[in-house]
């Protein structure tokens, strides 16, 4: 598989931990040169360092912010093939008659806002020679599940956007896909599931495996590698046929 | 890329030309061993004979047919780790007034009982270690066409059975997707279009723009090779959190 994206230059928010850190290094070991973008520093930093890539410390919600990332994309590295839209945040659940309307403010900002930021200021550089992006939704953007309505409409609205961008920029050879993973192992869904194991008095293992592992046909979660993988195809020309669509990779959830 | 199927066994229907045949070419590059079944055995011992593979005659719509089809494959290579139901019929175009049901009966027939007849002996095999379905639906399996009536009805089934399958077949590792092109340029289509041209007045230049070209975001017609990437996917490994999904492959169509 090696050099898939040989010569390519790739964009990846939230690179600095989790499913984006996976995506990063999946892309740099198929030969892609990669901007780690991250609110965090230090994960940026280290990311980027163990795979020769750049990183940017941005927070994909503020304007000037996304501008100054791509100008740091351009001006190392003259051009932007592909862009992954994975910055994104997983807020606690909460009912809708509990809902902080700050903390839906601030899920709509990184989860939305965010995505069309990075779409606008990565438009003119991919338009150059066409390209690919890739925008995380989940498996949540096709089912909202109880208190996560604020999750749900962000990611539900990341396929919207998805939809509609890609027929406007199909003609100039940019290709716009997204991806709707269902429970992927990473720290922070291990964070997620203690803390919601403390308050509700119930077993880490339990809640794993009646929650995530037993409802899905393959009787699994999902490694950030395995969204990495998708990701790859939909970058790369295997699937340049694919544009405005959407694939769930969530161990055959019904 | 090279080898990405190396040591498995895959048998695709409708093999002998199309997307069938480009996926039986590509599986073979990657390492594969091809068992092409087809109807007619003429083009599967074309195709069987160019990539080493083996060609068995079998109409799909025939339960004595298909399960020699598969005792065929495991005594030739003792193994299937990939099924690939590519397979099927375009009736002719009609109005709902107009439907003759023997065309109806026969797209039923190939479409829809050709799927779970191959899926039904296919699934002994693919349980003893693990495997992946492809079934071929369509575009039209999400959006009904006018004109197309059995086709899509047809092709919806296979969404259908796609999903049910992918819930049963989960817990033995096997995983079953679909995948949705719009119209491909396979030869059969290039013929259907001409006809399609010849009747509107047009040439088919025009008919090919109006037809498929205009159509897509990317204005670009599929290729078989575009859908045999997006077979090749689903079945390795890549994908193997993937199941119960249907991947459109369609140039961006509203």
């Amino acid at each position: 598989m090696a050099g898939q994206l040989d010569g390519k230059v790739a964009v990846v928010t939230g690179g600095g931990a989790g499913i984006g850190e996976a995506i990063c290094r999946g892309f740099a070991a198929v030969g892609c040169r990669v901007v780690v973008a991250d609110r965090e520093a230090d994960w940026a930093a280290s990311v980027a360092h163990d795979i020769a890539g750049l990183a940017v410390t941005a927070d994909v919600t503020s304007e000037s912010q996304v501008a100054t990332l791509f100008k740091a994309c351009d001006k190392v590295y003259g051009r932007l093939d592909v862009l992954v839209n994975n910055a994104g945040v997983v807020p606690s659940q909460v009912t809708a008659e509990d809902m902080d309307m700050a903390e839906w403010d601030q899920v709509i900002a990184i989860n939305v806002r965010g995505v069309i930021l990075c779409t606008k200021y990565g438009i003119p550089l991919l338009k150059r020679a066409g390209g690919a992006i890739v925008n995380m939704s989940s498996r949540v953007g096709y089912h909202g599940t109880p208190m996560q309505s604020h999750y749900a409409a962000s990611k539900f609205a990341v396929r919207g956007i998805t939809e509609s961008v890609a027929h406007e920029v199909g003609p100039l050879g940019i290709r716009v896909n997204s991806l709707c993973p269902g429970t992927v192992e990473t720290e922070k869904l291990h964070e997620r599931v203690a803390n919601r194991a403390k308050t509700s008095g119930r077993l880490v293992e339990e809640i794993m495996e009646t929650t995530f592992i037993k409802p899905a046909a393959l009787r699994r979660t999902i490694a950030p590698d395995e969204i990495s993988q998708a990701a790859i195809f939909l970058a790369t020309d295997a699937s340049s046929a694919i544009t405005g669509t959407h694939l769930k990779i969530d161990a055959g959830r019904p | 890329m090279s080898g990405e199927l190396d040591g498995k066994v895959a048998v695709v229907t409708g093999g002998g030309g199309g997307i069938g045949e480009a996926v039986a070419r590509l599986f073979a590059a990657e390492g594969c061993r091809v068992v092409v079944a087809g109807r007619r055995p003429a083009p599967i011992e074309r195709v069987a004979g160019d990539i080493a593979g083996l060609a068995v005659t079998a109409d799909v719509g025939r339960e004595d047919a298909v399960a020699a089809l598969f005792r065929a494959c495991d005594d030739a290579f003792g193994r299937l780790d990939i099924l690939v139901n590519n397979a099927g019929m375009v009736p002719p175009r009609a109005g709902v007034e107009d439907q003759d049901m023997a065309p109806w009966d026969d797209t039923f027939a190939v479409n829809v009982r050709g799927v779970i007849l191959c899926i039904k002996h296919a699934a002994p095999m693919l349980k003893r270690q693990g495997g992946a379905i492809v079934n071929m639906a369509s575009r039209v399996a999400l959006h009904g066409f006018p004109g197309q009536i059995p086709y899509s009805a047809s092709k919806f089934a296979v969404l259908g059975i796609t999903q049910s399958v992918a819930q049963e077949l989960g817990p033995f590792g096997v995983r079953v997707n679909a995948l949705c092109p719009s119209a491909t340029l396979t030869a059969e289509q290039r013929r259907r279009l001409t006809e399609r041209a010849r009747d509107q007045g047009r040439t088919v230049d025009e008919q090919m723009e109006i037809e498929i070209l205009s159509a897509g975001a990317l204005h670009r017609a599929i290729m078989p090779e575009d859908v045999a990437n997006a077979s090749l996917f689903f079945s390795s490994d890549r994908a193997g959190a993937i199941t119960g999904q249907h991947l459109v492959v369609d140039a961006g169509r509203l």
